[in-house]
């Protein structure tokens, strides 16, 4: 679907802090929000949707963005923000490294985890992810991706970051050149400690939005029943006819979503909306 | 195969009505119309009797011949009256109901019966569109997102808000569960290609009405195919045919009832306005098209813009072998029939139903 609202341009920068350097775009104007983007495909239109509203940074992760220390990333977010309270969004990938940042230890943390007023979890695999099969090609892992792969215009740019994230997560001492499913499964599904960061989610402070696809399959469906229970202030939002990148499929839907979310938290669940026809 | 009645809660004066849709309200009497429930109740208490295994109900708006506009209502009457059947929903119209109203009413229902009930899904005829204000051509659209929210509502152990393309709700939290876990068996009532392929993909069940046992055909073997296709295989109870019947001890009596109609056939069951009927077959076909010629099955969509007749009509023993036909060719293991013919009084249908259940369900009951 064309987008019909006049484009955003992003400003780029670098941001070092907590001895990481990292890009960042930056758009917009009001609360702030820290996109931690892992998948940069298929984005675009929830990011430009969001900058409308608020004053967005989409912080760019390495390829395996698991792998990224989350006390050295909540310093660039906090910075971001100015040290404002600020929202914070992970989709995939890095939702799994914003639940990290949001389980900081308070005690050693604590400015930072007062400063974070929303976290913003898209298609987590951090818990109860479905097993990823043996042997995957780029083309198949972006089947998996998308509820609608057919219904992509750009769907060899997947396929391309796909590959490249294969190409570039390479060991080292060995070949370099990792079989694909392993390198997008380590990319998707959660690092090891996933039983322990389950065990944790109790200690999640902030209001907390779960969106997950209801086509998603690379999460299984008691995830979003475990979110719920187990994070104190938790809500999950189904976004209907999406897969995992619930982004490039229901961009809409899941902006109207996370924009309520970041503006009104918890209570979201109340309508705002008019429906009156006439007066 | 088993026997279904529809509970159609006929008005009794129905033969009276114009032949218009909407009936106007004015046609009520409100004696008439309390004795016609009740006497529809009794039907349904009778045929359990006389052995049906379910009791089904319609959603049709704005009209005595089947008044059931909310099936719910009428469900929970007929479960404290009828202790053994199946209550099959066939059933709500979800482009036209809040879906997770739907699914409270389902869990409310399996629970009152403790757990007798059968869902169904249904998109409904062209003139219900009219009823609510919904737009025909978003029909489609709205009854698969409403399947997959029923669904979910009905499953799903923990609150959760849905963004959807036609419902967003912010907080679902269905209460109470149904007793049949994970789910109540659940019928998809239809003839469109996309909608028997979402039920095969999806291990519904299947539910046909009003057609020829040659159309019945066709889109069984579409259905089974998909089915095989999907990894699974139904069972006799999840393929469902209703139709119009008129049961008489001869062959020549029934002929002879039916020739005594007015026009020699029964009066067509929802009569809209030329002009309307094809607006709204248009938005929902997305196209322009004359409704007599979309067959049952093609891709157009649901089409009951004419009374198809009588589906089985004659003797026992002649019902009996057309009901074969719908068991050998196409699989159907519940026919769901239509006993309240306009005309018929009260005793009629009643012993209509005796005579069915005595002389042409034990014969069925051995297909």
């Amino acid at each position: 679907m064309a987008d019909v609202m006049p484009p955003i341009a992003f400003t780029p920068r670098r941001i070092t802090a907590g001895g990481l350097s990292l890009n960042c775009r930056e758009a917009g104007a009001g609360l702030p929000v820290v996109i931690l983007e892992g998948l940069n495909w298929g984005q675009s239109r929830f990011y430009a949707a969001l900058a409308r509203q608020f004053h967005v940074f989409v912080l760019e992760l390495p390829g395996a963005a698991a792998a990224v220390w989350a006390g050295g990333i909540s310093e660039i977010t906090g910075q971001l923000a100015g040290g404002a309270p600020y929202s914070l969004i992970g989709a995939s990938p890095a939702a799994n490294l914003a639940l990290r940042i949001a389980l900081q230890d308070p005690a050693e943390a604590e400015e930072e985890a007062e400063r974070l007023e929303a976290l913003i979890l898209i298609s987590p695999t951090a818990i109860r992810p479905v097993p990823a099969p043996a042997s995957l090609t780029p083309e198949q892992w972006a089947g998996r991706l998308l509820a609608y792969p057919e219904r992509q215009p750009d769907l060899a740019g997947l396929v391309a970051w796909l590959d490249k994230l294969a190409a570039n997560s390479g060991s080292g001492a060995d070949s370099g050149y990792e079989p694909d499913a392993a390198a997008a499964a380590r990319c998707f599904l959660p690092a090891a400690g996933a039983a322990q960061l389950e065990s944790r989610l109790g200690q999640v402070r902030c209001p907390t939005l779960v969106a997950l696809g209801s086509r998603d399959k690379l999460v299984t469906p008691e995830a979003a029943a475990l979110y719920r229970r187990q994070i104190p202030n938790c809500h999950v939002s189904l976004v209907y006819d999406a897969g995992h990148i619930i982004a490039a499929e229901r961009p809409e839907a899941l902006s109207n979503v996370v924009a309520d979310f970041v503006e009104n938290r918890e209570t979201f669940v109340v309508t705002r909306q008019r429906s009156v026809i006439n007066p | 195969m088993k026997a279904s009645y529809l509970g159609a809660m006929g008005y009794a004066e129905r033969h009276l009505f114009p032949d218009v849709w909407p009936i106007p309200p004015a046609y009520h009497d409100p004696q008439l119309s309390v004795q016609s429930y009740q006497d529809g109740l009794t039907e349904c208490e009778f045929a359990e009797a006389m052995g049906f295994e379910w009791i089904s109900f319609s959603e049709h708006h704005y009209s005595g011949r089947i008044a059931t506009g909310n099936p719910a209502v009428m469900a929970a009457a007929v479960a404290e009256r009828c202790k053994k059947v199946k209550l099959a929903m066939l059933g709500p119209l979800l482009p036209l109901n809040n879906p997770v109203r739907i699914a409270e009413e389902m869990g409310m229902l399996d629970n009152i019966s403790a757990g007798r009930l059968i869902m169904g899904f249904l998109r409904g005829t062209p003139n219900e569109d009219q009823v609510y204000g919904v737009n025909p051509a978003e029909g489609r659209e709205r009854l698969f997102e409403g399947m997959d929210l029923i669904l979910k509502a009905l499953t799903e152990p923990q609150p959760f808000s849905w963004e959807g393309r036609y419902y967003q709700f912010r907080t679902v939290s269905v209460w109470p569960r149904p007793v049949q876990q994970p789910l109540p068996p659940a019928i998809m009532a239809t003839r469109s290609d996309d909608t028997v392929k979402y039920a095969a993909d999806n291990g519904l069940g299947l539910g046909v009405s009003f057609v020829p046992v040659e159309q019945m055909e066709r889109i069984t073997d579409k259905y089974f195919t998909w089915c095989r296709q999907a990894g699974w295989e139904p069972q006799p109870d999840q393929v469902v045919y209703r139709g119009s019947i008129y049961v008489a001890e001869t062959d020549r009596a029934a002929r002879a009832w039916l020739s005594g109609l007015e026009g020699g056939a029964p009066r067509r069951a929802i009569a809209l306005e030329p002009n309307v009927s094809r607006v709204v077959q248009a938005a929902r076909a997305g196209e322009e098209f004359d409704l007599r010629r979309v067959l049952a099955g093609s891709p157009q969509g649901d089409v009951v813009g004419r009374s198809l007749g009588i589906n089985f009509l004659g003797s026992p023993d002649t019902i009996a072998n057309q009901m074969k036909a719908f068991h050998d060719r196409c699989g159907v293991g519940v026919m769901d029939l239509f006993f309240q013919q306009p005309g018929l009084t009260h005793q009629e249908v009643m012993g209509e139903i005796e005579l069915f259940g005595k002389e042409v369900l034990p014969r069925i009951k051995e297909f």
